[in-house]
């Protein structure tokens, strides 16, 4: 290397504060705020991590049917949460469902398509009562939208990893995260609201 | 030649200006991941900081990938899970005697399982780590409802310990070779005498 560029490489190295220096998130207006909410609220992701999680373990087919569902819901969801607001159950139910969840990925059962739609259906539903839909006319529309597009694209990038997991790395690596995810669910069941 | 002098320069002097840029750094510290990323980092840094949980978890997987299929899968299946249930205990206030020794002791068992290529039955090592993880859970648990976010914590804290066993069962893959072997069983003689330092207080 041209020892003047390492010179200014190693200048830079010893302040290292600079590579901390950027604002984490910032204001990024109320589509990428809703789209980005799973990655600063863990208890929506949990849920959406498990159904991919979930999702890894069904045969393709029962996927596709189950992620249209499961995208179709989430709209349907996050559209009523702009009508009618309603409070978000509570975090007991997202634990109950984290758990189900990643029981369910561990066992790697089989499930009848139509339950895993429900399951789909119903972690949408959970994940889209912790949107804050609150607002007029643009900007609900920029929040309903990017929350109903995080949703689909959260679900769609955990089972996308870890069906590559499956497929390159073992079999079982799916059953592996199901127990963290479980593992995580019976945690939050019992944390002081 | 005259292009790649003035290309020099040019790189010299954005290097340069970067490092007087980069001095300025202390004023745009602006994180403001809020109480998520504390919780998280807290958690996530729990097993890895404390020397006693990491060799533990890093143990956990080797002894997997020593004793093979079905073990290599099964071991980091069972340990996050009771572990939880240590850490449910850990929340609701119900203190375990001596988790600290408990701690310890699992580094030297699991530690000379495999410095001696122990191969007890599958249920046998699902049952001993099954038994130290417990412990392990108990001691994030306590200390999980003292963090700001407590939802964080437990994500931090559970991812952490399953990547460390996914470190282990790396390490403990190089058992397929001769030399491997070796350095794997060594591996467990070294975790053994740390988990003895912890146990005698040496570390």
């Amino acid at each position: 290397m041209n020892p003047r560029r390492l010179f200014c490489v190693g200048a830079a190295v010893l302040l290292p504060d600079t590579a901390s220096a950027h604002e984490a998130f910032g204001d990024l207006g109320p589509f990428y705020t809703h789209m980005l909410h799973p990655a600063v609220d863990p208890a929506q992701a949990l849920v959406l991590v498990g159904a991919g999680a979930l999702l890894t373990r069904q045969p393709i087919a029962t996927v596709k049917l189950a992620y249209a569902v499961l995208v179709v819901a989430g709209a349907l969801a996050v559209s009523i949460l702009v009508l009618v607001p309603f409070a978000s159950p509570g975090l007991w139910l997202t634990a109950t469902t984290t758990i189900l969840l990643g029981l369910l990925t561990i066992s790697g059962m089989l499930l009848p398509r139509w339950m895993v739609c429900a399951l789909c259906a119903a972690v949408a539903v959970l994940a889209a009562s912790a949107l804050d839909m609150t607002g007029t006319g643009l900007a609900v529309l920029q929040k309903a939208i990017g929350g109903a597009l995080g949703l689909a694209v959260t679900v769609l990038f955990f089972w996308g990893f870890l069906d590559f997991a499956v497929r390159r790395i073992h079999p079982v690596s799916a059953a592996v995260v199901g127990s963290w995810i479980a593992a995580v669910g019976l945690l939050i069941l019992v944390l002081p609201s | 030649m005259t292009h790649t002098i003035v290309s020099a320069s040019i790189v010299s002097l954005t290097c340069l200006a970067c490092v007087a840029l980069a001095s300025c750094g202390e004023t745009a510290w602006a994180h403001s991941a809020g109480g998520a990323s504390s919780g998280f980092s807290s958690g996530f840094f729990h097993p890895l900081l404390g020397l006693d949980h990491l060799v533990a978890m890093v143990a956990v997987g080797i002894w997997g990938a020593f004793l093979g299929v079905p073990a290599i899968w099964l071991l980091p299946v069972i340990f996050p899970l009771v572990m939880a249930v240590g850490g449910v205990l850990g929340i609701i206030g119900v203190a375990l005697p001596n988790v600290e020794t408990w701690i310890a002791v699992s580094a030297v068992a699991i530690g000379l399982g495999i410095a001696l290529a122990l191969r007890p039955p599958l249920w046998l090592a699902a049952l001993i780590v099954g038994a130290f993880a417990i412990f392990h859970g108990n001691a994030h648990g306590s200390e999980m409802p003292q963090t700001a976010d407590p939802l964080s914590y437990a994500v931090g804290f559970v991812l952490a310990t399953g990547l460390l066993h996914l470190c282990g069962i790396a390490i403990g893959l190089l058992e397929r070779s001769r030399t491997g072997r070796v350095a794997v069983r060594a591996a467990g003689g070294i975790i053994a005498l740390l988990g003895g330092g912890f146990l005698t207080g040496v570390l």
